[in-house]
């Protein structure tokens, strides 16, 4: 990446801060207030955090229980910010068990809405994510609802998982039943989505006639939308609604006042990076977001459902997927570990990066947010939905109380959705999710 | 969704413990038996009368969004652009196979977003560019009104594949008006109004309507729905102009016409679009673009590579698909096409240059495309060969079968350090002792054996190893074979192909899975009766033009309201 990312000193600042950024950055205060403290407070992030094949719980799970435990292999990358994090065990995932086999399609799905999928290759249901719950309530506060971002589009033929449609290996975020909201993978697209409309050269005249260019086009299409909606039977009408949904968004976000981008962006990134390197800037894509307050809800995917990357950099060469298929032989479990571990890092590279970021007197973005980590299933191997692994971080601007280990019974049979609830309930929204019974008092 | 097959059936019973996990614990298929034994146990299968009365249902396809392709072709025949904008679309969600399937090819507001990119970029790009002419014919300045409503016609007839109403007209021409009120050119309005022509439903959808949108009474697609169902079927584009011309003058849905249109249009380059699309996702060669075969273990694997393994089966498909051969001959054919790059790899008398030319192959180890290297790669390990994902192949994609992914608590780890003794063969063998594989390895594994001569990247060996290859092998109906000549004979020969290939092109052709399922539906009778035709010279043309004189092409219906009978 470039160094000259910015003429201003805030965003390269915040590159040179890198994964240990410990460098106060008050950007926030400065440029966003007028947003950001809205209702007198710094707002919540809310982060979905996806890997895949699960992760092994000996190298994972702490033994001991509070905040004094062990730090673990897996966990070592995350040290130094243990108390910013809880790992949360025990909890399951039950709408993620699929009909007869196809975990990894039913587990991805299931990741954050806690809904069950319909196996089905064509007919396509599901249920809302948590992030969209969220974004639906909070969304408009924002230029942007929400940003859904991974690093694979998807493989180009045969077939994803056991009679699932792709749509469920390659998306965690659904705005509806049949709607999953797909991934940008592409860094210079994101950019371009994030900062689009600013041009320092244009005049104020010039940018408000744009807009009302911009406008009138899709007040046209609108008005296309909605005389054909009055034709189409329900199928078809499901599909209009998604265009007209679309289309509504667009409006809003050029309505909104807040499409010359609030802050001042940098250079473009590459549109294709190695993996290491592409991993590493959708953070810094997700943290340049939040800092000029473009979005405030995130997910991400670090593979997609049922991922066979090969790991060459970590002298890994056979698929992550075939790997996780461990059988307890001991060179698989050390593979797979190493994975984890890695990805453990960009976990930790994207925390450090949002706490060295001055969210108000005294407070990091990282303190402001609530970040979820977990996979599709818990072992690669058993392909369960019980036990799954659970990152949370960030202190929900105080709603929540990270710096520990939870352990649930797996026989209590608590709910990966509640802790989804929590963290919902962190950013003021209340609103059940999935399978969700109520809140997790406990995290 | 297609129903399941007896043998997937039988596997997962055999997983779920109801069987012992041999064998014997399923029926095999009768060898030779009727097309329909594998089709499920419903009973309404292709060759099965179901109830008394013929069936009437023609299906509906869903409202269809164009795919990324479909968008990237579209606009290069509008415009003569050389962007691709849907290159940077979101990647589209797959089902029962391919990209093109209407009911998963969702909508989102990222969509939207990059739709507007992608028209304010492609209209300022065909106004400033040599294509200019293509879209703007005439002098705004002298010609003024009549230009903007000709200009404004033409180019919607062509990105709507329908003539404009009058009402759309004034609406499109009322951005102009906006335009010039901003203290703006006409030449700004008609951009405008060219944007919201690329944004618009009627461009992103391909609009079928039904007169009553609530009615399940069958009826003819109108001619320029044809039109568009037939061009996107065999190019993967909008109608040119004399498809075009046959909707408007409505003489398209004149069967004779139908069919020398289809004609004219497989002679047609873009029919490549078959090759890309269809061929590409059936049998996997898309794929190459993405697998990542150990550099350390294949250094020779490189983008060249990669592109010569995919044009190998590309043209083989092209050749047969194209020249009326039968298509049994993608498994038996004795020739190839091959460069430089790729005889090498194969270690064939070396070919010229880097184009591929035809190649005999009467004497080497190759036929078909069981043994070519770009399928053998797609269906291999990064590190090794698998003969289960060779077996699982064959039987997806060459039979229509579906078998399950391996049960929780199994090492599937069959590499080199666990178990040293033995070939992968033999590795395979033990591990398909224990009870939980059995059942679906029985099926994969042998037939994958009979190509292990192939090694992970299709390089042809002897030896796994230390070990001499046996590939010796079995299809599921116990139909014994060696080696991927004899494999690809039987497989040649068994009328699962056929009908496998039918059903695929089927679904591809409508953009929606076959339902075998529903009470009256036309799907299962018309495959029968296509893959009957089929069968008698394994010609593709044929297949194609039985695809789309059918009914469930030619028509469509209504869906009742929730709640009422149809």
């Amino acid at each position: 990446m470039s160094q000259t990312w910015s003429r201003r000193g805030f965003t390269k600042a915040l590159l040179a801060a890198g994964g240990a950024a410990t460098v106060g950055l008050p950007f926030l205060e400065s440029l966003a207030p007028r947003r950001a403290y809205a209702q007198g407070k710094p707002a919540t992030r809310l982060i979905f955090f996806y890997v895949p094949n699960g992760i092994q719980a000996a190298d994972f799970r702490p033994k001991a229980i509070g905040d004094a435990y062990a730090i673990t292999p897996i966990l070592k990358p995350l040290e130094a910010l243990r108390a910013d994090f809880s790992v949360i065990s025990g909890l399951e995932n039950a709408p993620g068990k699929p009909d007869g086999p196809g975990d990894h399609a039913s587990g991805t799905s299931s990741f954050i809405t806690c809904a069950h999928a319909n196996k089905s290759e064509t007919d396509i249901k599901l249920g809302m994510s948590a992030d969209q719950i969220a974004a639906a309530r909070l969304g408009k506060q924002t230029r942007l609802p929400s940003l859904e971002l991974g690093i694979d589009g998807g493989s180009s033929a045969g077939g994803c998982d056991s009679g699932y449609g792709c749509a469920y290996t390659r998306n965690i975020s659904w705005s509806g039943p049949s709607t999953p909201l797909p991934k940008m993978t592409n860094p210079q697209l994101v950019f371009d989505r994030l900062f689009t409309g600013y041009d320092p050269s244009a005049s104020a005249a010039e940018l408000a006639k744009r807009k009302a260019y911009k406008k009138s086009v899709l007040d046209l299409v609108l008005g296309d939308a909605q005389s054909l909606s009055t034709k189409l039977g329900k199928s078809d009408r499901v599909k209009l609604d998604e265009y007209l949904t679309g289309v509504r968004e667009l409006e809003t976000q050029i309505g909104s006042n807040m499409e010359e981008a609030s802050c001042e962006p940098g250079t473009r990134p590459a549109d294709k990076l190695p993996y290491a390197a592409h991993v590493k800037m959708m953070c810094d894509l997700m943290v340049m977001a939040m800092q000029c307050d473009v979005t405030r809800i995130f997910t991400f995917m670090i593979g997609n459902g049922l991922s066979g990357r090969t790991y060459p950099d970590l002298g890994i060469t056979r698929g992550h997927h075939e790997i996780s298929h461990h059988g307890m032989n001991p060179d698989n479990l050390a593979q797979l570990t190493k994975i984890a571990t890695w990805e453990m890092e960009q976990l930790g590279y994207l925390l450090g990066k949002m706490k060295g970021i001055e969210d108000g007197p005294g407070s990091s973005v990282l303190y402001n947010s609530a970040v979820f980590l977990s996979s599709d299933i818990s072992d690669g191997d058993r392909h369960n939905h019980d036990e799954m692994p659970v990152i949370l971080a960030g202190h929900g601007g105080g709603a929540l109380k990270p710096g520990r280990h939870i352990a649930y019974d797996r026989a209590k049979k608590s709910k990966v959705s509640n802790v989804l609830v929590s963290m919902l309930a962190a950013a003021g929204v209340d609103a059940p999710v999935g399978d969700s019974s109520g809140k997790n008092t406990d995290v | 969704m297609l129903p399941r097959s007896i043998l997937s059936l039988a596997c997962v019973l055999t997983l779920a413990g109801a069987c012992s996990g041999t064998i014997d614990s399923f029926q095999p298929l009768e060898p030779g038996g009727p097309a329909a034994t594998d089709r499920g146990t419903d009973g309404d299968v292709p060759g099965v009368e179901v109830g008394t009365a013929p069936a009437t249902d023609p299906g509906r396809v869903t409202l269809h969004r164009l795919n990324r392709v479909e968008y990237n072709n579209t606009v290069r025949d509008l415009l003569g652009t050389g962007l691709t904008p849907a290159d940077d679309f979101p990647a589209d969600d797959r089902g029962s196979g391919f990209d093109n399937v209407a009911d998963v090819l969702s909508l989102s507001p990222l969509h939207l977003d990059m739709y507007q990119r992608a028209a304010e970029k492609l209209v300022d790009e065909a106004l400033a560019g040599s294509e200019r002419k293509r879209v703007l014919s005439c002098d705004l300045a002298s010609a003024g009104p009549s230009c903007i409503d000709g200009t404004l016609r033409s180019f919607a007839r062509k990105a709507w594949r329908r003539p404009l109403a009058e009402g759309e007209l004034t609406r499109l021409k009322s951005l102009v008006s906006l335009a010039r009120t901003s203290g703006d050119s006409d030449e700004v309005g008609l951009k405008l109004a060219l944007q919201a022509l690329l944004v618009s439903p009627h461009f992103v959808f391909r609009v079928e309507l039904d007169p009553t949108a609530t009615s399940s009474t069958p009826h003819a697609l109108t001619p320029h729905e044809l039109a568009t169902r037939l061009s996107y079927f065999l190019w993967s584009t909008t109608p040119d102009d004399e498809l075009a011309a046959r909707a408007d003058d409505g003489t398209l849905t004149q069967p004779d016409v139908l069919r020398a249109q289809v004609a004219r249009m497989m002679k047609s380059p873009k029919a490549a679009a078959l090759v890309d699309n269809f061929a590409g996702q059936w049998l996997y060669t898309r794929k190459l673009d993405e697998v990542q075969p150990d550099s350390s273990k294949f250094p020779g694997f490189d983008p060249a590579l990669r592109a010569a393994m995919k044009r190998e089966t590309e043209l083989l498909f092209e050749e047969i698909a194209f020249r009326g051969l039968p298509a049994n001959q993608l498994l038996t054919a004795d020739f190839t096409f091959l460069n430089d790059r790729l005889a090498k790899h194969y270690g064939l008398p070396a070919v010229a240059g880097s184009e591929h030319k035809r190649v005999n192959l009467t004497g080497s180890q190759r036929t078909g495309f069981l043994s070519h290297a770009g399928i053998l790669t797609v269906t291999s390990h990064p590190t090794n060969t698998s003969p289960v994902l060779r077996g699982k192949w064959v039987l997806n994609e060459l039979f229509c079968q579906d078998v399950p992914p391996p049960p929780p608590g199994v090492d599937t780890k069959i590499a080199m350090e666990a178990m040293p003794t033995g070939s992968l063969r033999q590795r395979l063998e033990q591990h398909r002792e224990k009870p939980a594989c059995a059942g679906c390895h029985n099926m994969m594994d042998p037939i994958g054996f009979g190509l292990e001569n192939y090694d992970a990247v299709g390089v042809y060996r002897t030896m796994d190893g230390k070990f001499p290859v046996d590939a010796s092998g079995e299809l599921p109906d116990g139909s014994k074979f060696s080696g991927s000549k004899e494999l690809a004979t039987l497989v040649a020969a068994d009328e699962r192909f056929p009908r496998c290939v039918a059903e695929k092109l089927y679904t591809y052709a409508l953009g929606r899975a076959p339902d075998l399922r529903s009470e009256g539906h036309q799907d299962a009778q018309t495959l029968t009766a296509l893959v009957s035709d089929f069968g008698q010279g394994f010609d593709f043309n044929r297949l194609i033009v039985g695809i789309v004189t059918s009914e469930t092409f030619l028509k469509r219906r209504g869906e009742p309201a929730a709640g009422t009978t149809p």
